[in-house]
């Protein structure tokens, strides 16, 4: 008689459990659905990938499911969402000047061919948002329609006068201070952009060098130092393609308590002859996100690979 | 129990994905040109051969390329795709290093052209001159660090 009333009262306690989640999964607003002022113009099959894959989080359009609305998980969600819409959100398409619109394409394949996009934990509860193989293929195919060639012309001959460094040297609002020393470093790649039309040429200090030899990347030590110096391209008239005008010197500098918040990497960025650091901190926020598709080689795309 | 489910599955995944992330090592180029402290002047890319070569010269050419402590060498690589970046091509395999040393010069001779080669079988020289010419007269990338 015991045992059925202790039976009696958990199956009446879970049924009101029940009943009160699943009005909540029916009934929470996670986040707001915001008005579509502009949308991503593509063909048909390529649309399909991103409105599947991408949208759910990237756009004023979130259809979620129960589970997603549950309790606990629903303000993971919405933190997602607003994250996501802040870095990038299709139905604001139009808010995006041509250039960051192609450039946003671009970044979004290759998040989604590193497995960063969609989020893992996200996938793997809404196996809509998969992409396959031949889809990539789809995307690729896209976005080799957009890739740019070289117009302009290199002059016969340039003569680069002597430069003249800023004292003091600029600092980022990350507190990176512009390196000159770079120059000395050794050179660990170099880059053609056919995404946008840039070349570049990174450089490794003595401890991110050491680390790229003994291939103890994973994670990069504190004190590895990448610079990255970035130019337009120019062709001359052989057809050969020169640095042109010179557009900046990128920091990426290894300290991981420090930078725990950009994955153990501050970023600084300084921009034209002038050197000017770039003034909002949203930048090393965006680079960090980017650098999540080169979780392979912890956080560095531009290491060359025996492929 | 669909909940326990859409969780445990998620749970996993990360856990899985977590993993092969830490063990699956990059297979990285290893670094195949020694710059003896030279520095790069420029960077020259051929796009109809898929190469890209980086001019590297000692302080001297920094200087004044026409005087014979000048050293030059040009260090040409394969270009290949970023495995890492769709939308980018990246140094691969070396194929050859030229140098160009001007010491002749101080004795009313041409300068020295050699040029080793690597990984390319079918390379055919050039002609010394030509190539002396094309490298002496590559202009220097700006770079808000220089002179040397």
């Amino acid at each position: 008689m015991k045992i059925s009333n202790r039976l009696k009262i958990i199956s009446v306690s879970a049924g009101i459990v029940l009943a009160v989640t699943a009005v909540l999964s029916f009934t929470t607003k996670v986040v707001d659905n915001l008005p579509v002022t502009g949308d991503l113009e593509a063909p048909a099959a390529v649309k399909e990938i991103f409105v599947r894959a991408c949208y759910p989080c990237h756009s004023n359009t979130a259809n979620l499911k129960w589970f997603d609305k549950l309790p606990g998980v629903a303000s993971m969600v919405r933190s997602d969402i607003l994250t996501a819409r802040k870095h990038l959100n299709f139905s604001e398409w139009d808010k995006l000047a041509p250039a960051a619109r192609e450039a946003a394409l671009w970044e979004a394949y290759n998040m989604i061919n590193s497995g960063t996009m969609p989020l893992p934990s996200y996938a793997a509860v809404h196996s809509a948002a998969a992409v396959s193989a031949a889809e990539l293929t789809t995307l690729r195919n896209y976005l080799l329609t957009k890739r740019k060639t070289v117009t302009a012309v290199k002059q016969d001959t340039v003569q680069q006068a002597a430069t003249t460094l800023p004292n003091p040297l600029p600092t980022s609002l990350t507190g990176i201070q512009f390196m000159p020393e770079f120059r000395q470093w050794e050179v660990m790649s170099t880059t053609s952009r056919f995404d946008n039309t840039t070349m570049r040429v990174m450089y490794a200090n003595p401890i991110a060098m050491k680390a790229i030899r003994e291939k103890q990347i994973k994670p990069w030590p504190d004190g590895a130092v990448i610079a990255k110096v970035v130019w337009d391209k120019e062709r001359d008239k052989d057809g050969y393609i020169h640095p042109g005008q010179f557009q900046n010197v990128q920091f990426m500098v290894r300290d991981a308590e420090r930078y725990k918040s950009t994955d153990g990497w501050g970023y600084a960025k300084f921009e034209t002859k002038a050197l000017k650091p770039t003034t909002t901190l949203l930048v090393a926020q965006s680079c960090a996100s980017c650098h999540k598709a080169a979780a392979k080689t912890g956080g560095i795309f531009d290491l060359s690979t025996l492929n | 129990m669909r909940f326990i489910n859409v969780f445990t599955v998620a749970v996993l995944a990360f856990m899985i994905a977590s993993c092969m992330d830490k063990k699956e090592a990059p297979a990285i180029r290893p670094f195949a040109f020694n710059d003896s402290g030279m520095r790069v002047i420029t960077t020259v890319i051929n796009e109809k051969d898929n190469e890209v070569a980086m001019l590297y010269g000692n302080k001297a050419a920094f200087d004044n390329r026409s005087q014979p402590e000048a050293l030059f060498k040009l260090v040409t690589y394969r270009e290949q795709d970023n495995k890492f970046w769709f939308g980018s091509y990246i140094n691969g395999e070396l194929l050859r290093v030229e140098t160009v040393n001007m010491q002749p010069t101080a004795s009313g001779q041409a300068p020295a052209y050699s040029v080793d080669v690597y990984n390319q079988p079918a390379f055919r020289p050039a002609d010394a001159a030509a190539r002396t010419n094309f490298i002496q007269t590559l202009d220097r990338a700006w770079y808000p660090c220089d002179p040397y």
